[in-house]
């Protein structure tokens, strides 16, 4: 069975990078989405073009892989440039002219600046989930979120939520591809009739879906039971996450300059 | 040991009991098979085992300590590990290491302990290598495995294992089956619920249930030999077995148990 | 004119994820009345097979044709049905005979219901009694009969079935068995296992697939006659048939081979006795 390409999905290889800690990582994605933003000139964007690049070469994931999010934008880019591109008379420097639609060199120019922004910002972040376990990840946002556990936030087993539901993600996806071939070949439909009736389509793939869905969960639950969870009190991990010196280095320089990067450039 | 005495187990608002004065146990390093159709109360007797249901007659005990008592609850589920039919469904980590020190974890292992135990359990079920790898890149038996592996990390007493080849192909059957036998030898108790006779041939011991009780307490060899006390249990004999019995009937000299083809077709070349 | 695939082959898109297996120059030909097993390991292809014999695959060479005519084309609409593993998971209607009757529904029949009561009746599920039942309360055999329903009710000619009898206790293989028998009297039906022992007495023909390639294609008694190929597949012939062709080997005359115990025993005594 084909295995649905999820975005953003780990890449199990050993770099540098995969071995960061995650709150390192995700502290210098929030630095580096600061300064992207922060920046205002094409200068800017080359320099963050130019850490993407290199993080990407670093961390041994493939690039084919690492810009796949930026496919799925395709019409968000497009949407972005003609949004900026076109303009109704009367404008300021048309290029091109079509009866009262132009293109304004200048709007062309901001277009290509915000599309360059998103690419930028999507393959930056991505880069986060590739390189790190969802299991890390959750880890990571529990540390970061302890402070809430000390209100009374039960952050252990909001992780432990968010562990379980991206485990799941491949599993259901690979599920509901099953589903939909099965109900086609019995005829089923799902890209006939209004909006109304195309929805209605899907119910021999949603019920079924979360019949078994549902059993899933009860089993998962019984696993989890039977191998002695019970709340994040008293558990402790496989991999301790400790910020080391590296770890620490990484985050404040990568981190200061990028924001800098942004300011100045 | 793994003591069952004389337990009745009935679902709230059930009308009938699931289970009534089944006394049995499970030693350590001791395989014992447990058989029985659906309905028979199998999957009721695994789930009092360790304690994911107390029995409302009877007492179950752990190693000494009852199922019933709350404050043992924790320690009789890192006794008896426990895996299920349905390998994708038990898999709790994102990655396959992750998943095996699942168990640890929550018993507040040390972190350097818990690697430890991760390697060598994966190692125990034929995985080792596949530490990072995620569970939808595994086939079913390998997830079973992975199963198997989680269970192994918490150094169970016990194994209890829940038609875990009801779903695998031959191979996968095969490696399961395998990986199981390991346990046996590391002195491990195994209690294996299944539906084929064929996968526990090699069991000390067979229990078979019908209708909430024990019918049968016996060895393999007791209900291979006697094919009609095995159909009227609602056991499916090997065809080569009722092959077998069908031949001696006959007057054919065929060598008692479970023979081989050629050992059957030896002996009727003979005469 | 009967389902026909030839020279097959079938290649994924690479860079795809693991667990795809590719087909390569397979040809088979179905009638009503067959019953062809296709068998293999995990990994030989034989899926692959059979999603692009139900036209739900196009395949990368040759051509399948239902009947003459290309699968998915107006005239063979609902010709080819085919049953996953499993089946009984896509079950979503209130009642079997409204869930057996979605497949009749879509195609635009006049009368679903009955097609669907026809149906249950074939599987041998009386239609008055399981029919208004819930499809999520019904026993594993009768699950498994309920869900080949569906499938049939789409008036199909060929029925394909994937692992038709995995995971059901010994009364439900031996329900979908009857069922599957009785069918060939109205389709033509393939069946792809890894197991194919319970289907080879009947098999009208059987096909091992190894690494997405044909290694054998027979009669049973061809198959019987040398296994080597199929062997070489990974497959594992029953040891009730190894006796009889052990047997046979050592001078037994025994006319025909079969899985079933009680047939094997009956003739090797007969044959013992001749040659005593």
């Amino acid at each position: 069975m084909r295995v649905p390409s999820t975005f953003g999905q780990y890449v199990p290889v050993d770099s540098p990078v995969h071995t960061l800690d995650a709150r390192a990582k995700m502290g210098v994605i929030a630095a580096f989405t600061l300064g992207l933003f922060l920046a205002d000139g094409f200068l800017g964007l080359a320099v963050f073009a130019a850490a993407v690049a290199v993080v990407v070469r670093v961390s041994r994931v493939p690039a084919r892989i690492a810009f796949r999010g930026v496919r799925a934008l395709g019409l968000i880019l497009v949407f972005t440039l003609l949004a900026h591109a076109l303009r109704w008379e009367p404008a300021t420097v048309m290029l091109v002219r079509l009866g009262p639609i132009g293109i304004d060199a200048e709007g062309l120019r901001t277009g290509i600046f915000f599309a360059v922004r998103i690419v930028l910002l999507m393959a930056g972040t991505s880069l986060l989930t590739l390189t790190t376990t969802p299991v890390q990840l959750t880890d990571g946002l529990e540390s970061v979120m302890r402070p809430g556990a000390a209100l009374g936030l039960p952050t252990g087993e909001i992780a432990m939520m968010l562990t379980i539901a991206l485990r799941f993600i491949p599993t259901t996806a690979q599920e509901a591809e099953r589903l939909i071939i099965a109900q086609s070949a019995r005829g089923a439909r799902f890209d006939e009739g209004s909006l109304v009736a195309r929805v209605r389509a899907y119910v021999p793939v949603l019920v079924p879906l979360f019949v078994n869905l549902f059993r899933r969960a009860e089993d998962l639950a019984t696993a989890m039971d039977a191998r002695c969870y019970r709340g994040g009190e008293g558990r402790t991990r496989l991999h301790a996450a400790v910020m080391t010196v590296r770890d620490w280095l990484v985050l404040l320089l990568c981190g200061i300059g990028l924001v800098v990067t942004g300011i100045v450039l | 040991m793994v003591v069952f005495e004389n337990v009745g187990f009935r679902y709230p608002g059930a009308r009938t009991a699931a289970l009534e004065g089944v006394s049995v146990s499970v030693r350590p390093a001791e395989l014992v098979a447990l058989l029985g159709p659906n309905g028979s109360g199998k999957s009721t007797l695994v789930r009092l085992s360790n304690a994911l249901l107390s029995p409302t007659s009877g007492r179950v005990t752990v190693d000494g300590m009852d199922t019933a008592d709350e404050d043992a609850v924790w320690d009789i589920r890192e006794r008896v590990g426990f895996i299920q039919q349905n390998p994708e469904n038990q898999i709790v980590g994102t990655i396959a290491e992750e998943d095996v020190a699942f168990g640890p974890e929550n018993l507040g292992v040390a972190p350097a302990e818990i690697r430890v135990r991760v390697d060598e359990a994966l190692e125990a079920v034929g995985l080792a290598g596949f530490q990072r790898r995620e569970p939808h890149m595994l086939s079913e038996g390998q997830k079973q495995r992975l199963a198997i592996a989680g269970a192994l990390a918490m150094r169970p007493a016990y194994l209890v294992a829940d038609e875990p080849t009801a779903m695998l192909d031959p191979v996968g059957r095969a490696d399961v089956l395998r990986a199981l036998r390991g346990l046996r030898h590391q002195g491990v108790g195994v209690l294996h619920v299944t539906h084929h006779l064929e996968d526990v041939l090699d069991a000390d011991r067979v229990l078979v249930l019908a209708s909430g009780a024990v019918a049968f307490d016996g060895t393999p060899g007791e209900l291979v030999g006697d094919p009609e006390r095995a159909l009227g249990l609602g056991i499916e004999l090997p065809a080569e077995v009722l092959l077998a019995d069908a031949l001696r009937r006959g007057g054919v000299r065929v060598p008692a148990g479970h023979p081989s083809a050629e050992e059957i077709a030896e002996a009727l070349c003979l005469s | 004119m009967p389902l026909l695939a030839e020279g097959l082959s079938y290649t994924y898109e690479t860079g795809r994820a693991s667990g795809v297996v590719a087909v390569r120059d397979v040809s088979v030909g179905v009638d009503v009345g067959d019953l062809v097993v296709i068998a293999g390991t995990t990994g030989s292809g034989k899926s692959t097979l059979l999603r692009l014999l139900a036209g739900l695959l196009v395949p990368t060479a040759g051509s399948v044709t239902v009947d003459g005519v290309a699968p998915g084309a107006r005239e063979t609409r609902g010709a080819v049905s085919i049953v996953f593993q499993n089946p009984e998971t896509q079950f979503f209607a209130e009642t079997l005979r409204a869930d057996v009757a979605f497949g009749p529904r879509n195609l635009g029949r006049p009368e679903p219901e009955a097609d669907a009561d026809r149906a249950l009746a074939a599987v041998n599920l009386d239609p008055s009694v399981y029919g208004p039942r819930s499809p999520f309360g019904l026993s594993g055999g009768e699950a498994r009969r309920g869900a080949i329903a569906g499938a049939l009710a789409m008036g199909a000619r060929y029925l394909l079935l994937d692992e038709p009898t995995a995971g059901l206790d010994a009364d439900g293989r031996r329900a979908v068995r009857a069922a599957l028998r009785a069918e060939r009297a109205r389709s033509g039906v393939v069946v792809v296992t890894h197991d194919p022992a319970e289907f080879l007495d009947g098999a009208s023909q059987v096909i091992a697939l190894a690494e997405g390639e044909v290694a054998f294609s027979g009669t049973a008694d061809a198959l019987y006659d040398d296994p080597s190929a199929y062997e070489g597949a990974g497959l594992a012939l029953p040891v009730v048939v190894r006796v009889q062709l052990l047997a046979r080997r050592r001078g037994l005359p025994l006319a025909r081979v079969t899985v079933d115990p009680g047939l094997a025993a009956r003739s090797l005594l007969a044959a013992r006795g001749e040659s005593l």
